[in-house]
């Protein structure tokens, strides 16, 4: 019989918690001057005391300015995917990523049958085929 | 994120397999971005009997241009050593070096003795 008194306090605390999470994270930023972004209550996390929640809001959202033209791209490939920009940014981390490591899967890849010796030996000493012609000549 | 930018012999010991190029290569394409001139390129593509291979590695780093910014800083590359009265022993050295310069990346190379001398370079 004390379940329903429980509950209701549990969700007024829990409430209560998250309201001065907010405060607290609208105050601090006032007090430093940046710029505010709007977080509602519902985007705070649970289960987590009012500092944390404060420190996990600074570090969910970052403002950045691109050119217009990086801008456009981006857009293009938002909507070609179907992504939010932050997705697409991920994308393109993702992608990067997977480049440097194709290029260390390339490692050990040529062996000495398949190098041409005499046009090396010809490009170390200036004259390869692309007819760079060494100026102290 | 740094521009390393491999010379042509650092390209093709790291194809050829050599330990301490492929060690070093693996740690800066986890950080940095891998590019190549668009001469060591050609080089690339001219040595390399398997044309898949050089496909997939030149298509694998970022290549950089010989452009105005370059051939100015060529020019001024080949006066200065002019000037000292150093014996260029291979032109396409100081084409790679002014490459470098102009797009603020860090040469790569396993013969650093080809670039003594070059001001302004930055090497890894």
């Amino acid at each position: 019989m004390h379940g329903l008194p429980n509950f209701f306090g549990r969700m007024f605390g829990y409430i209560g918690c998250r309201w001065a999470a907010l405060n607290t994270f609208i105050f601090t930023t006032m007090l430093r001057k940046r710029f505010a972004l709007l977080i509602t209550t519902s985007a705070l996390p649970r289960g987590v005391n009012d500092l944390n929640v404060f420190n996990e809001c600074m570090h969910m959202v970052r403002v950045i300015t691109i050119m217009d033209d990086v801008y456009a791209e981006l857009y293009k490939l938002k909507r070609s995917k179907d992504f939010s920009f932050s997705q697409a940014i991920r994308y393109l981390l993702k992608e990067q990523s997977k480049e440097g490591k194709s290029i260390i899967g390339l490692a050990g890849s040529v062996s000495e049958i398949d190098i041409d010796r005499r046009a090396v030996s010809l490009i170390k000493r200036g004259r390869g085929a692309l007819g760079w012609k060494n100026p102290a000549d | 994120m740094e521009k390393i930018c491999l010379d042509f012999e650092a390209a093709l010991e790291f194809l050829r397999g050599e330990p301490t190029t492929i060690e070093k290569l693996k740690w800066y394409a986890d950080r940095e971005e891998v590019c190549m001139t668009a001469f060591s390129v050609a080089h690339l593509m001219e040595v390399i009997k398997k044309p898949d291979v050089a496909h997939a590695f030149i298509n694998s780093v970022t290549v950089l241009p010989f452009d105005k910014k370059s051939a100015v800083l060529l020019n001024r590359l080949l006066s200065e050593a002019r000037e000292r009265g150093q014996q260029l022993k291979v032109f396409d050295h100081l084409v790679t070096a002014s490459i470098c310069m102009a797009n603020d990346a860090f040469l790569f190379t396993k013969s650093p003795i080809n670039y003594e001398g070059v001001k302004g370079l930055k090497r890894v």
